[in-house]
């Protein structure tokens, strides 16, 4: 690393951790592991306007994929086909980017929280003697050192020898990657494209538990915990009304109930708009097939399933989960069968 | 549930796998780049007539003639393939019969002076980065989970042990009938010959990583806190402490007449009134200070991290000679010889392994004796 970057990385990346790190771990009574679980949680709430941007961003690029193949099939140009791609991508407001962004930001935090760690436990007279020249002149810090270096039954300065962590890093970054997977991108509609999802669904996750084999189990727990808030984000903003784990974990993968099935005609057709973001309606395309069978039983009233007396034909949706098509009339109102 | 692709997937998602190779790119250079260190070592040469026991490499120790340029042995040696001892922070010790060690791999070990041959060897569980004490066939030291030992010097059979605070990084020093540590958890402790504590100081704020001196009834060292204190030697009690310095001081203080003498890690060598902790003056050498000065002649001769080697004035500290580049890393303490110069080997570990220089602190020119 030239001398000139790596003065800006210590001086405003790798120092200031070192510091903030050792002020929690004193607060937290000298426990280095709690720090990195306070750390990590801040590091989260402050990149989360940037998380969220890009939960959001995958799952456009991920509904937009039918009209994506529509236009591969329609448009033989490659200049013409990649400017039409960007327009629709300008058009649904999503960025390929906008993936990435937020990634390539905490790759310096893992590398800077990677050196911090094997900095600030000083398990090697060296390294206690480097972190002399980095701590802020402050009686509450330069009384915190040496910290011991164990959290549970890990030590932190070290890679983990239990292979506990190697497994539960990868375990939750699979179960994040599922997460923000949407139906579409798994649909048997798409072959490729669910295959190289399902490519990169194990690859990250065995990567990232790979690299967990070889680095500081503090730096590890960072990646658990990002990894086990990230999963909560994404089910909490997209997952929790009407969509169980169930649904996306073994009806998402297998192809999934007779409605995701059904979806495979609707191929090449426009996605719907998602009615409400924080319920993905997975089996939405079936709602409407199911609604337009209603609507043609009930006539111009249209009562949905929820609203109003129930009809000995109206066999109501397939899902309880489903969000209608169209707004029903309200409960109470309408005509008679 | 799929649990696999099929068949072999065309990449058409770009930012996805855009990101994963960023991820593998960046996360192989960082740890490409900042491997975990590994131990270096930084024990202290010992000269014996013509013989000079040294580490030139980390985990190694050699015993060097002088006059034949040749090693006599090394430890580990080709009978001791397997043996590990990762680094040597310690400085090995002589009785008339061997000469003892104490490893970063948590062991004591006692070797035949003239062979190198292993006599015992006895496991601590933690390493040691202090050196050991031999007093009275007894050998004494501390190991980083904060345990001090008693072995018979005979057989390496432990004779007690106690609990020093959560690490203990300095030499235990006999102070009458009392061995004295110091603790990384800032306090100095004093055990008689039974292992009974009989005081426990808490004059310092911070971890003490150096090993106290010993002068009259008294007992000075410095600490992280960034001050050199002294107490009393039978009861613990600060007699002073001196006002914070820059860093923090990991040498030994130095006292000679009514000076102590001191050098910090940020980069300055202080000295002080050993009556009362002031300051008599402090100069600066550019680079942190490690290694315990020394006092031959009229020079004080101080070496800094970067591998300079200076000679001071004691009465003002001013520059007697042009500094001295050792061109590597220097941790290890100075040794005076009973010639009136001094050694300054270089650290393990360093580009073509430590070499040891002497220095004629009269004169300020300095000789190469052991060269990588």
């Amino acid at each position: 690393m030239p001398p000139q970057l790596g003065f800006i990385f210590d001086t405003f990346l790798i120092n200031p951790m070192v510091n903030v790190t050792i002020v929690l771990a004193r607060v937290l009574l000298g426990n280095y592991g709690l720090a990195i679980i306070v750390f990590t949680l801040i590091m989260r709430g402050l990149t989360l306007p940037l998380t969220l941007r890009q939960v959001h961003s995958q799952r456009k690029m991920s509904q937009l994929q039918p009209q994506l193949n529509e236009i591969s099939k329609r448009v033989k140009d490659p200049k013409k086909r990649s400017a039409e791609t960007m327009k629709l991508y300008k058009e649904a407001g999503a960025s390929p980017a906008g993936c990435l962004l937020p990634m390539l930001i905490q790759f310096p935090i893992w590398i800077a929280l990677y050196q911090v760690i094997r900095i600030v436990l000083g398990s090697t007279p060296e390294t206690l003697m480097d972190l002399s020249s980095r701590l802020y002149p402050w009686s509450f810090i330069q009384q915190a050192v040496p910290l011991g270096n164990h959290f549970l039954f890990w030590d932190m300065g070290k890679p983990d020898t239990f292979y506990v962590l190697p497994v539960l890093v990868a375990g939750s970054m699979w179960v994040q990657q599922k997460l923000t997977m949407t139906q579409a991108s798994m649909s048997t509609a798409n072959q490729n494209q669910a295959q190289t999802n399902q490519t990169l669904l194990w690859m990250m996750p065995l990567m990232f538990g790979w690299f967990t084999l070889t680095v500081p189990s503090g730096l590890a727990i960072y990646w658990l915990l990002t990894n086990a808030v990230g999963i909560i984000m994404n089910y909490y903003v997209f997952g929790w009304k009407g969509t169980s784990l169930m649904t996306i974990f073994v009806k998402n993968a297998a192809g999934g109930s007779k409605s995701q099935r059904g979806r495979a005609g609707n191929a090449g057709r426009p996605a719907r708009p998602e009615r409400d973001q924080s319920s993905p309606s997975l089996d939405a395309p079936a709602a409407s097939r199911a609604d337009r069978s209603r609507a043609g039983k009930r006539g111009a009233n249209g009562r949905n399933g929820r609203g109003g007396s129930k009809r000995k034909d109206d066999r109501g949706s397939a899902d309880p989960g489903i969000e209608p098509a169209r707004p029903g009339p309200q409960p109470g109102g309408g005509g008679s069968p | 549930m799929r649990l696999w692709p099929l068949r072999r997937p065309k990449i058409t998602h770009a930012p996805r796998l855009l990101a994963l190779i960023l991820a593998v790119a960046l996360l192989g250079t960082a740890a490409a780049c900042y491997a975990l260190p590994s131990p270096q070592g930084w024990a202290d040469p010992v000269v014996d007539g013509s013989t000079i026991f040294y580490s030139p490499t980390a985990g190694k120790l050699v015993a060097y003639d002088r006059t034949a340029q040749k090693v006599i042995w090394d430890f580990p040696g080709s009978q001791d393939k397997n043996l590990k001892l990762e680094a040597i922070y310690s400085t090995p010790i002589l009785d008339s019969q061997a000469l003892y060690l104490a490893a970063y791999d948590g062991s004591v070990y006692a070797l035949d002076r003239t062979s190198g041959q292993r006599k015992w060897e006895t496991k601590t569980g933690s390493p040691i980065i202090g050196g050991v004490l031999l007093k009275d066939g007894i050998i004494y030291g501390g190991n980083s989970d904060g345990r001090v030992f008693a072995l018979q010097s005979s057989d390496g059979r432990k004779m007690w042990e106690q609990q020093a605070g959560r690490r203990v990084w300095s030499t235990p020093v006999g102070a009458g009938s009392l061995i004295v540590v110091t603790s990384m958890d800032s306090d100095v402790y004093a055990f008689n010959m039974q292992g009974g504590l009989v005081w426990k100081s808490t004059v310092a704020s911070a971890a003490i990583a150096s090993s106290p001196g010993v002068v009259a009834d008294r007992l000075t060292f410095g600490g992280f806190d960034k001050r050199f204190h002294s107490i009393e030697e039978g009861t613990g009690a600060q007699v002073w402490s001196t006002a914070p310095a820059g860093n923090w001081f990991w040498t030994q203080g130095l006292i000679s007449g009514d000076s102590l003498y001191a050098g910090n890690l940020d980069g300055h060598v202080y000295a002080y009134d050993a009556s009362n902790g002031s300051l008599k003056w402090q100069s600066d050498l550019g680079s942190p200070i490690r290694s315990a000065p020394v006092l031959v002649g009229s020079a004080l001769v101080v070496a800094t991290r970067s591998g300079a080697i200076h000679g001071l004035d004691p009465v003002s500290g001013k520059e007697k000679w042009p500094a001295i580049e050792a061109g590597a890393t220097i941790f290890a303490n100075l040794v005076p010889s009973q010639t009136s110069t001094v050694y300054a080997v270089t650290q393990p570990g360093t580009k073509n392994g430590a070499h040891l220089l002497e220095i004629n602190p009269t004169t300020g020119s300095s000789t190469t004796v052991i060269a990588p």
